[in-house]
């Protein structure tokens, strides 16, 4: 039933997908024959109207995080060149305010959600009636032709994949071993020595617990919810989010966390001790997280709407988010920035669960891992 | 819970100050016409007769719009399925194992012997509810065991920054759960402060990170300066004269202690024990950063579950917690009113010196306790809070750095308008505090007013009334928005609370308990007669109130004053739901969005925030003055 999804990299940042994600779009996912709402001239309903503002929906710390905030340039740059407005939107219950919104027939302000990721959109379908988010016709997208198809990860084509992080792990290199493999971090060497942040509640902690999935399987003699005992025997700490993991490594408490693979980038960037921060590839793979763009079904700029999607597709922008966000990009013309090459861990395969392979499944997953682990 | 439904008051009357206000200045045009001066007297008479009824009206106005309609739209969804009413998600639950543990059996018919047995053998399976008891247990032991001491020495010693540290007690209330991780770590990790002093020492260092000790020892950190503080307010208000006739009697000071002063403490000290209860139940975020998924509680499926937007089964749980935690309310509530010692003395006991004046063991053995209760006292509390200042001026390198406040004053000139920025979170933080308190305190005075009365059924009431204290913060959240944030529809129009109105509206909510609960005792302790006298020589109800009543038991609103600035101060989860943008952000709002990689803007911010607090707090308890209560 599992698929498992593989992503080769090589190092001038274009990347060849070996196996697609999408199995069988009911629909195909580059073009649509709807084409009520497009086909006008962008410049027709900008022109003259340098007021026009568009609401864009995404998560807080994409525009308010002290070490890495792309909205702020982001926002520059669309109104110089669209000679639009953009406001960001950025409710603490991040998509679930507009699911809440939607079932409740409520408007739904902004026109797009920029930074949506699989198992979000997995949730949105899940909670509503499927009509939250409309498909964008690509057609009328200079940059739509040049995503790699094997960043797709949406089935139905709404979501425009737009850049991706991976999960991997961070280790104290001063003290501690490289770990090289998921059975690595059960030695005694690690006992005690792990943090990972709950994936019930941190994006962290949910692909790690995916790629354990991956790695090995929901039957079986030896399945990942074993694995977890078996983690957890080996005290390892599972805290509430991200920010908690990290601070325990910041801290020096726990030299083993489950983090990016970026985190070198940013530790250069801080001036950090990079013999501290050093990433490990668990089998030499990365867990992927994909996050894309895509429109809410209300919505009705068009115009404005597509010159976003186009803006934040093109290889200069994404490039930016990459050096900012130190995020991949998902535009394969885009060059990487420098800094990024050289610090941010390429694995030689990426893994990742697309929507297909966690709709349906998620929550039960999510609910046999909390009973397995919390054993009061 | 009340059904949603429409609010019921339209005329919203304005609270007993500003009707009392209003009157004086009708007596005052009133002039020579003696008719004019009788009808404006009793005009006056009649608003001040009224003022504490329609204080109440506006009160219940205000929970049912921000609290109890928005929390009834959560709850409904786990009685009412695709239309239909139904017990089957309670049953559910209380038939899981997972939550219930083996009282889970009881539920599935199992005979209570049986499930007797073996919820004492040593593989009991408490479930997530049964642990999430009997942690906040133990949580309130140590909070007690840590909060009397400091009661004792605040109330009965005199010594320089006393009334400093008295009005710095509850700082830890403010303060948000990761700074508390970072000063815990940095107080209790392998390479903290007490394994620096144990291994200077020559002992043995000690592993306290991550465990349920963790937890406990933050949950103390957070409640024990509860405990004190009430205690310390009941404990001022004990009458010297009593101790005195105690001891002239022939009582020994361990008897006089005993029989005289200890009873008139108890309802204090086990309001404190019943609020930590309450809180420690509900934990929530301190549990995952300070101990992890193996120990957690209820509050920790909630969030979970309405995470993954499974509304009903979150709302079965909160409404099992909040039962839960109702009747551990409803318990010390009735304790209270029949334990209420009856008092009408002035006089307080002297305060002794931290000096001992001769070398007698009874002189010597208490003064070292407090010797020893202070170093216990500077790892649990001041530490925490001393490694957060240091860490916000601590560079990657290990030396000083301004950078991280630097950081705050960059992100106040240059930050964009959707970007959180210091100055005006602190602005904001300050006039939200400000006018929740404003509310909530004839809020609160009003609820004690009608709590204390006699009357069938009054403590039910009494326990409804500190909901807000228990129901699931999350819940609380999604309420706001379904139901205020939302909006009811009447005919074509929409109405809608949210803004800056509705955050203080929200605030004032969670802060009036509080008031409740330390002017309530007072109210309850008050000896009738003076106010009968009061009422035989013609005052109005509310003058005996704010004549009569308050200033006897002024420590007591105070407190309730200092608490409900800490609440609002520390508020989060209601501000970001009712927030219509950055410009209504808080402080705690703004430390949450500089976490990242570095912790330095994150920890800057909690410092001010911490700084902003405490000078609030030497306020409200310069203004209150020293008075003496009961």
């Amino acid at each position: 039933m599992k698929r498992r999804t593989f992503v080769k990299a090589t190092a001038g940042g274009t990347v060849i997908g070996l196996a697609g994600c999408i199995e069988d779009t009911s629909d195909d996912a580059t073009g649509t024959t709807d084409d009520d709402s497009t086909g006008d001239d962008e410049s027709d309903e900008t022109d003259g109207y340098g007021t026009d503002t568009l609401h864009v929906a995404t998560y807080n710390s994409f525009i308010d995080a002290p070490s890495d905030s792309p909205g702020e340039w982001i926002k520059d740059e669309f109104e110089d060149r669209y000679d639009a407005t953009l406001e960001w939107h950025t409710p603490e219950q991040e998509v679930n305010h507009y699911v809440e919104r939607y079932n409740d027939g409520q408007d739904i302000e902004p026109e797009l959600y920029y930074g949506l990721s699989p198992h979000e959109l997995v949730r949105v379908d899940e909670n509503t009636d499927g009509g939250m988010f409309v498909e964008t016709d690509r057609s009328v997208l200079s940059n739509a032709e040049d995503i790699g198809e094997q960043h797709e990860f949406d089935p139905e084509g709404r979501v425009i994949p737009t850049y991706r992080s991976l999960c991997a792990i961070v280790y104290d290199g001063r003290n501690v071993d490289e770990p090289q493999t998921f059975e690595d971090l059960l030695e005694p060497e690690y006992e005690g020595n792990i943090a990972l942040s709950n994936p019930q509640r941190g994006t962290t902690g949910l692909l790690f617990m995916l790629w354990t999935l991956e790695e090995f399987g929901e039957d079986g003699d030896y399945t990942y919810l074993d694995y977890w005992e078996d983690l957890l025997e080996n005290d390892a700490r599972v805290l509430d989010s991200w920010s908690e993991v990290y601070t325990q490594f910041e801290e020096e408490e726990i030299p083993v966390v489950v983090s990016y693979s970026n985190d070198r980038v940013y530790a250069k960037r801080f001036g950090n001790d990079l013999d501290k921060h050093q990433v490990s590839l668990l089998n030499d793979q990365a867990f992927a997280n994909y996050s894309g763009i895509v429109r809410f079904a209300d919505s009705e700029y068009d115009d404005l709407a597509h010159d976003f999607i186009d803006f934040v597709l093109e290889p200069e922008v994404q490039a930016v988010v990459a050096e900012r966000n130190v995020t991949g990009p998902t535009n394969e013309q885009t060059e990487l920035p420098e800094v990024y090459e050289e610090y941010a861990e390429e694995p030689e395969e990426a893994v990742f669960y697309g929507y297909d392979d966690m709709h349906g499944n998620l929550s039960g997953w999510l609910d046999d891992w909390g009973r397995r682990v919390v054993g009061n | 819970m009340s059904a949603p439904g429409p609010t019921p008051s339209r005329s919203t009357p304005d609270g007993p100050a500003s009707t009392d206000a209003d009157s004086e200045a009708e007596v005052g045009q009133g002039g020579a016409d003696d008719g004019g001066r009788r009808h404006t007297h009793r005009i006056r008479d009649g608003l001040e007769r009224r003022a504490i009824v329609l204080a109440a009206i506006a009160t219940t106005a205000l929970l049912v719009v921000m609290f109890y309609w928005p929390v009834a739209t959560v709850f409904v969804e786990s009685v009412v399925v695709e239309g239909a009413l139904t017990a089957a998600i309670f049953l559910e639950l209380l038939r899981d194992p997972f939550y219930f543990g083996e009282f889970a059996r009881l539920v599935r018919g199992e005979s209570p012997l049986a499930v007797g047995t073996d919820l004492l053998s040593s593989d009991r399976r408490l479930g997530i509810v049964g642990f999430t008891a009997y942690q906040a247990f133990l949580s309130t032991l140590l909070s007690l065991a840590l909060g009397l001491p400091l009661a004792y020495v605040l109330a009965r010693y005199e010594f320089r920054g006393r009334r400093t540290i008295r009005s710095l007690t509850i700082l830890p209330f403010v303060m948000p759960s990761i700074m508390v991780a970072v000063g815990f770590v940095a107080t209790f990790g392998q390479n903290g402060t007490l394994n620096a002093v144990l291994s200077a020492l020559g002992l043995p260092t000690v592993s306290l990170m991550f465990s349920l000790e963790a937890i406990l020892i933050a949950h103390a950190f957070y409640n024990a300066p509860l405990v004190a503080r009430v205690t310390t307010a009941a404990w001022e208000s004990v009458d010297a004269s009593a101790v005195e006739t105690a001891r002239s009697l022939g009582a020994g000071p361990m008897r006089a202690f005993r029989d005289v002063v200890a009873p008139q403490l108890y309802p204090a000290a086990l309001m404190g024990g019943a609020l930590t209860f309450v809180f420690t139940f509900g934990t929530f975020p301190i549990v995952l950063a300070l101990g992890g998924i193996q120990l957690a509680t209820v509050e920790v499926f909630v969030y979970q579950l309405v995470q993954d937007l499974n509304y009903a089964e979150a709302a079965a749980l909160a409404i099992i917690e909040l039962m839960i935690s109702l009747t551990v309310l409803y318990g010390y509530l009735r304790y209270e009113a029949t334990h209420t010692v009856r008092a009408r003395g002035i006089r307080p006991l002297p305060r002794k010196s931290l000096r001992p004046p001769t070398r007698s063991a009874r002189d010597l053995l208490p003064r070292a306790g407090i010797g020893v209760y202070a170093v216990v006292a500077l790892f649990v509390f001041v530490s925490p809070v001393a490694s957060l200042l240091y860490r916000s001026v601590a560079d990657p390198g290990g030396g000083l750095t301004l950078a991280h406040y630097q950081f705050l004053l960059d992100r106040q000139a240059g930050g964009a308008a959707f970007q959180v920025r210091p100055w005006p979170a602190i602005r904001n933080s300050l006039s939200f505090a400000a006018a929740a308190l404003a509310i909530s305190l004839p809020m609160g005075i009003a609820v004690s007013v009608l709590t204390t009365r006699r009357y069938r059924g009054r403590k039910v009431i009494d326990a409804v009334a500190m909901a807000p204290l228990a129901v699931s913060g999350i819940i609380v959240g999604i309420g706001l928005l379904r139901g205020p944030v939302f909006g009811l529809e009447i005919g074509s129009y929409r109405i809608t609370v949210a803004g800056a109105v509705a955050i203080v509206a929200a605030h004032a909510v969670s802060c009036y308990p509080f008031v409740v609960r330390t002017v309530a005792p007072g109210l309850e302790s008050i000896d009738r007669s003076l106010l009968e006298s009061a009422r035989a020589l013609g005052a109005s109800r509310t003058r005996v109130l704010l004549d009569v009543e308050l200033p006897l038991v002024w420590p007591g609103v105070v407190a309730g004053a200092a608490f409900a600035i800490a609440i609002s101060m520390g508020e989060f989860s209601s501000t970001v739901i009712l927030a219509t943008g950055t410009d209504q952000y808080t402080m705690p709002v703004a430390i949450e969005r500089f976490i990242g990689r570095r912790l330095g803007p994150a920890t800057a911010m909690g410092v001010i925030l911490l700084v902003v607090t405490s000078i609030s707090f030497v306020i409200i308890d310069r203004l209150g003055g020293e008075s003496v209560g009961l």
